[in-house]
């Protein structure tokens, strides 16, 4: 089972797509939830996931933005889709029937 | 960012590995960070990676600090008796004082090389820093008990010598061997638990006669049967645990290997 964290960054990496990288991944989590995302949560969620076999990592292209710097590219495995939509499925049948639940 | 945070989030850096370096530090010239906060996040990633080398470090620093508080009065008395001549009296032998004080510093030396050794063999990043690290904490805390014993001016200098000798060199040398091979050898972590039951079987020795002179001293008023039960061997299962640590990752290793 994912914890929150988890499954928030998978799903911000799955909207993502093909741009995925550390500090976009960071800003979709933060504009999602409001709250600040340290890099030091992300970084070892990512690693936690990578070891877990759940995403893919792997160094992409440098930008001057980025002051020539690489970004940490990520991409869900299988494995990760199936972890978060039994995540989400989880938290939708354990919601119904609630009061704050989407009829 | 100033220079001064750019210095320090480039040293700090360094902690990580190359190539996660250098995404963090994308994604923080990418997000525009202030100096202070690059600086609190890096810290802060730093702090979750390597949460067990710095835990270990202040264990290191307290554990050192704690064995030469007890070395410290045997040295300080050897000094005066070095200088002036003059034996402080604590009723033991000329001889088993002597012995008493070769026991202690056996065990600061074994134990601020495996300490050391087991430091570096946790990371090998910025190794130099983690031991400069290590050893403010230890000065700070042997400045404070110097302070708060009211240890001379040139006792001070004495134990300072002592302490490079005793603590500083043996680490600096554990240091360096640990980040040179990634592990112990079968016949170095025998060697090591070797080391570690010396030191117990020497503390307990060493303390009967302490203990009968104290016995001794108060006229039998203070009896120290305790001294064999479980209780006196868990300081030393304490100090220990970097040797332990040693031998059982040693241990580990050969099993996962299939040995």
């Amino acid at each position: 089972m994912l914890g929150e964290f988890e499954y928030l960054l998978l799903t911000a990496a799955a909207k993502l797509g093909e741009d995925a990288y550390g500090a976009a991944i960071r800003q979709t989590i933060e504009s999602v939830t409001g709250r600040r995302c340290s890099i030091g949560a992300l970084y070892t969620t990512l690693d936690r996931l990578e070891a877990k076999g759940l995403i893919e990592t792997w160094m992409g292209e440098a930008t001057p933005q980025r002051g020539g710097r690489p970004k940490r590219m990520v991409r869900l495995t299988a494995n990760g889709i199936q972890a978060a939509t039994d995540f989400y499925g989880t938290v939708v049948s354990a919601s119904r029937g609630t009061a704050w639940a989407l009829t | 960012m100033s220079r001064l945070f750019r210095w320090l989030v480039d040293r700090l850096s360094h902690m990580l590995k190359p190539g996660e370096r250098e995404a963090v530090l994308g994604d923080l010239a990418e997000s525009g960070a202030t100096g202070s906060r690059a600086l609190r996040e890096l810290s802060g990633l730093i702090a979750r990676r390597e949460w067990r080398l710095w835990l270990a470090l202040v264990l290191l620093a307290g554990q050192s600090f704690a064995l030469l508080i007890f070395v410290s009065a045997p040295i300080l008395n050897f000094d005066i008796w070095w200088k002036y001549g003059v034996r402080y009296e604590d009723g033991l032998s000329p001889a088993r004082d002597a012995v008493v004080l070769a026991c202690y510093c056996f065990a600061l030396i074994f134990c601020c090389w495996t300490s050391g050794f087991a430091l570096a063999s946790f990371s090998r990043r910025q190794i130099q820093l983690k031991a400069a690290l290590f050893h403010v904490v230890l000065l700070f805390c042997l400045a404070g008990f110097m302070a708060s014993s009211r240890v001379a001016v040139h006792n001070a200098v004495f134990l300072l010598v002592a302490v490079t000798a005793l603590v500083s060199l043996p680490s600096i040398a554990g240091v360096y061997r640990g980040s040179g091979i990634a592990r112990l050898s079968t016949r170095g972590a025998l060697l090591v638990a070797a080391g570690m039951l010396t030191i117990s079987v020497l503390a307990i020795w060493t303390s009967t006669w302490q203990r009968a002179a104290l016995e001794s001293w108060s006229g039998g008023e203070i009896q120290t049967r305790f001294i064999w039960q479980w209780q006196a061997l868990l300081p030393f299962a304490l100090l220990n645990w970097p040797a332990a640590y040693l031998a059982a990752s040693e241990r580990l290793a050969r099993l996962s290997d299939g040995f």
